[in-house]
């Protein structure tokens, strides 16, 4: 009925005139029927006509109904509905309030979430058709991957199903010079058709073009720069175009600068400077240039299946083709025997989403199910305010309500409170994505991104908080209508009684959920805390750490021209600095593979090690106690016999006593003899989670080449102080710049990304859905006490004891709490042991969390009983009977 | 009452309405005619209150209506119950059973 009104309007406004033309007919067919009656019944034809006109005297007026009758009848009972679903909301406030608000922050947080999320994972790059670019790559019978000589770029395209392919090379940092400013800039090294593959042209000066690669001959040292980077050093200039930069020991001139917010196909970081492959840093001597991978469009008409296939059939050919171009067999046979791999590459390389993909659905999942416990909440809610205007509903039955107005009228309530939760959402999701955003991991380099809302984010999550508000109401309703079909006069009772049941189970279900909502991000929580109060084995307080960078043509430093003992020499004279070390690694160096390690005169027997070169100091430095022998000196050079010292976990690994033993490490010619001085306790490499690795330490001073360090300085003074004065002196050096300094505190802090990301997130949602678990839990016991006030009232009438009253309230409420959390608990454990791998030292049955929630719980279901309970007891027998 | 056919009860028109349109499709006149046909000319309905209800029943789904050739050949609109306003008539009819029943209870006691 609802759809045949639409339809009827919709006819209305749209065939207005044939609507108007067949009223006019109809009137004008009647007054004939009229008149031919009346001339049957022998009335003169003239004076038939002339009676009839008077009887159909008003036809004017008569249309003048009919038309209001049509227009109006939607518009009327629309209005009708509105107006009295906005007089309801304005009598109960805090119900209108409660429902709007608990939608509002369900939908605000969904998008917020999902627009970060989305953008994070979702996102296509900002170049023409990002659906129709491919990334071929060529991997090993391992699965390596392997790199592809650029070479063979020319014969990719010349037959073949691709109609551009291009060479690229990306995600490398480079340091480089421009506008007399050292930065790290992030760069890619391609070939001459990249531009016309991504379908983005520089907004000023040109692309890079093929002569600019000559594949076989170094390629011309010019560079297309980001626009990020050309606002950030150059601060906009127009005249950028010809100027000249330094990247590494090269002077490169800028030909184009690319417009905002194209940065390549790296998406978590972009490329800020695009140079010819093989111009800034020349292929090694008799190697030929080779590129990660080579991006593709598809010639018109081919598929991607085709096209994949074909590749793969070409592609030993295409290799030994190049590799008899090759100067050095080594080099060849590395690329024989590999396969090609042809994948679309639409939202681009990404290694945020790789290590947080797992995080990230986690994440998802929790705030989807925080819409849904929205919608139930807000569910519960109409539904309460439906069984408390039982008695309302009932006369309006009996006063000729039809069953359909009465629906209808309940189904526009809903939907005034859904569409105003959800415009509420609006600013609210404005609001929260500065936070989530703010939880995102961030690396070295600024992220390139901003948030803002997703409007179809918002419309989708809106439409679905809606649909489920709406069908919640509605199903109950409708269960209830159609067993008054058959049940006549006990509509009420039947409503009541459904409702009743609807109601509690709606609460009972925000309670499961919520349940596992909150020990979901109890456990992750309890991760966060356990890595970042365990023992680290190195000192934190008052220690700060710098990594330093060469500026372009400084990369060149040896440890043996006295650069860095001076460097260290100065930090020392600084006031309040207690003592200053070296790291190659330490903190900053995570992700680092690990080597085999045996002693001199055996075979490698599986035993892997972490290294790192350090100062002699480092160890004094961190607090790191020396457990056996000793640790190494200044005095110890390239010269005199290689030393190395070994962690505790390394040694055990070893067999115990290893003080004088002579080890070999890796397969590097230098490596093969180092002797054993010391064994020190075990510690962090920098990441919290792992405070046990077995490390071998070589000594700096030794190290063939020993440059981009990182220097720990611990201070008895304020750490902004030591990290200016690290920046001051090594930047007085000429030689490096600081590119990153932070004291050791805020760096582990900020290691877990992952789980910070997940714990705090995790949290916002959690208590979110607490809050509305127990909005869902008071409401149902609000309306439960006020349905019951009469019955109440009999009670204290007849002696009960208020107390006792107010007891049974509270009594009710413990007892849908404990369903909730006894349906929410094995739930709980199910659904944690999906996220084990996000876990960090704690099981995902861990006891602690599951009690805490149970008990936190139990507590809150009696909090949501004791303003009901109370005014429970404060009922007033006289009042409560009169009532009624 | 001042005149000798009672005005219609407020409510009942759509009722009767119903009613009448129950056997079979019949035009507005048609439809005015059977209501006194049925009612045993109690009821007279004035144009002004007939053409806005059965627009209004239409609206409402109650009816359909297509043109077609009357009983002399006039081309008129006809109307018909659609399923929505059989089912429609048979709960007003039950309601208005009981009111019935219970208003005339009322008065025998």
């Amino acid at each position: 009925m609802a759809l045949s009104r639409w339809r009827a309007f919709w006819r209305n406004l749209r065939y207005r005139n044939q609507v108007e033309r067949d009223l006019d007919e109809e009137m004008r067919a009647t007054l004939d029927l009229l008149i031919d009656e009346k001339i049957a019944a022998g009335v003169d034809p003239r004076e038939a006509r002339r009676r009839a006109m008077i009887e159909l005297n008003r036809i004017e007026p008569i249309k003048e109904q009919v038309r209001d009758v049509r227009a109006g009848m939607f518009m009327d009972t629309l209005l009708q509905d509105l107006k009295y679903a906005f007089r309801h909301m304005r009598r109960s406030p805090g119900f209108a309030a409660a429902a709007v608000l608990t939608l509002a922050f369900g939908i605000g947080a969904n998008t917020a979430m999902f627009s970060v999320l989305n953008a994070l994972l979702l996102k296509r790059l900002p170049i023409e058709n990002p659906d129709g670019l491919y990334s071929l790559t060529s991997h090993n019978d391992r699965g390596l991957q392997r790199y592809i000589p650029v070479t063979l770029v020319p014969d990719l395209e010349r037959d073949g199903p691709f109609e551009i392919v291009c060479a690229y090379n990306g995600g490398g940092t480079l340091p480089v010079e421009a506008n007399g400013r050292p930065t790290l800039a992030l760069v890619a090294f391609i070939s001459g058709r990249c531009f016309d593959a991504f379908g983005v042209m520089p907004r000023m000066g040109r692309a890079i073009a093929n002569e600019d690669v000559p594949l076989f001959t170094a390629g011309r040292k010019v560079v297309v720069i980001s626009d990020r980077l050309w606002q950030r050093v150059f601060g906009g200039a127009p005249d950028v175009i010809g100027k000249v930069m330094k990247a590494e020991n090269n002077e490169v001139t800028i030909a184009g600068v690319m417009p905002a917010g194209f940065l390549g196909i790296q998406a978590d970081t972009g490329v800020d400077v695009f140079a010819p492959h093989d111009s800034i840093i020349p292929a090694q001597p008799e190697r030929r240039p080779v590129a990660s991978e080579v991006l593709v469009r598809l010639r018109p008409g081919k598929t991607f299946e085709q096209a994949s296939a074909e590749i793969a059939a070409r592609w030993p050919a295409l290799l030994e083709q190049a590799r008899s171009s090759m100067r050095q067999a080594q080099e060849g046979a590395n690329i024989i025997g590999a396969t090609p791999r042809l994948v679309p590459i639409a939202t681009g390389l990404s290694t945020f989403r790789e290590r947080y993909s797992p995080t990230i659905q986690l994440i998802l999942g929790l705030t989807a199910l925080l819409l849904l416990l929205a919608c139930i909440n807000l569910g519960g809610l109409l539904l309460t305010r439906l069984t408390a205007r039982e008695t309302e509903l009932g006369v309006r039955l009996a006063l000729g309500g039809t069953q359909w107005r009465i629906g209808q009228q309940m189904l526009t309530e809903s939907l005034v409170l859904s569409i105003s939760g959800a415009l509420l959402a609006i600013p609210l999701s404005y609001a929260f994505i500065a936070p989530v955003a703010s939880f995102m991991p961030t690396g070295y380099i600024d992220r390139m991104m901003s948030f803002t809302p997703d409007l179809r984010v918002l419309f989708v999550t809106a439409a679905a908080g809606i649909v489920v508000g709406v069908l919640v109401t509605a199903l109950p309703t409708w269960f209830a209508m159609r067993r008054r079909a058959s049940i006549h006069f006990t509509w009420d009772r039947t409503i009541a009684g459904s409702t009743n049941r609807w109601t509690r189970g709606l609460a009972v279900a925000q309670i499961a959920l919520s349940v596992v909502m909150l020990i979901g991000a109890g456990l992750l929580a309890r991760s966060l805390w356990v890595l970042q109060n365990r023992d680290l084995g190195v000192r934190t307080s008052g220690v700060v750490t710098a990594k330093l960078l060469p500026v372009p043509g400084g990369r060149r430093l040896s440890n043996t021209d006295g650069y860095y003992p001076q460097i260290m020499q100065q930090i020392s004279a600084e006031p309040g600095v207690e003592a200053v070390a070296l790291a190659g690694l330490f903190p900053r160096g995570i992700i680092t593979t690990t080597q085999p390690v045996a002693f001199v005169g055996e075979d490698f027997a599986g035993i892997e090690t972490h290294t790192d070169s350090v100062s002699p100091e480092f160890f004094a430095t961190l607090g790191i106690p020396l457990i056996d022998g000793r640790v190494p000196t200044w005095s110890e050079t390239p010269a005199t016999r290689p030393v190395v010292v070994v962690n505790q976990s390394l040694a055990r690994l070893l067999g115990g006593h290893v003080v004088d033993r002579r080890v070999k490490v890796g397969t590097l010619r230098d490596s093969q003899d180092l002797a054993i001085i010391g064994v020190v306790a075990d510690s962090t490499r920098g990441d919290p989670r792992d405070t046990t690795p077995p490390i071998l330490y070589r000594t700096a001073p030794q190290a063939r080449v020993f440059t981009s360090a990182n220097v720990i300085v611990r201070t008895s003074g304020s750490t902004a102080d030591a990290m200016s004065a690290i920046r001051r002196i090594v930047a007085a050096s000429g030689k490096e710049y600081v590119q990153q300094a932070t004291t050791l505190d805020a760096w582990f802090d900020q290691v877990p990304t992952g789980e910070r990301m997940s714990a705090t997130l995790g949290a916002m949602v959690g208590s979110l859905a607490v809050l509305l678990a127990l909005i869902g839990v008071h409401g149902v016991l609000a309306y439960s006490v006020s349905k019951r006030t009469r019955e109440i009232g009999v009670r204290v009438a007849v002696g009960a004891n208020p107390a006792a009253v107010a007891r049974a309230v509270v009594r009710e409420g413990l007892v849908l709490t404990a369903i909730g959390v006894a349906i929410g608990v094995p739930s709980a454990y199910v659904a944690a042991r999906t996220m084990r791998s996000m876990l960090f030292g704690v099981t995902e049955t861990d006891a602690l969390t599951f009690s805490a929630a149970t008990v936190f719980f139990l507590l809150l279901g009696v909090m949501a009983g004791v303003l009901p309970a109370r005014r429970a007891a404060a009922v007033d027998p006289v009042i409560a009977l009169r009532a009624e | 009452m001042a005149e000798s056919r009672a005005t219609v009860l407020q409510g009942t028109l759509d009722l009767l309405i119903l009613k009448a349109l129950s056997a079979g499709e019949l035009h507005g006149l048609g439809v005015s005619r059977r209501i006194e046909q049925i009612t045993r000319g109690t009821f007279s309905v004035q144009p002004g209150s007939l053409f806005p209800a059965l627009h209004r029943l239409e609206e409402a789904g109650a009816l359909s209506s297509d043109w077609q050739p009357s009983e002399n050949n006039r081309r008129a609109k006809f109307y018909a119950l659609t399923k929505a306003g059989r089912r429609r008539l048979g709960d007003e009819t039950a309601q208005w059973n009981r009111v019935a029943i219970a208003i005339a209870h009322a008065l025998e006691t």
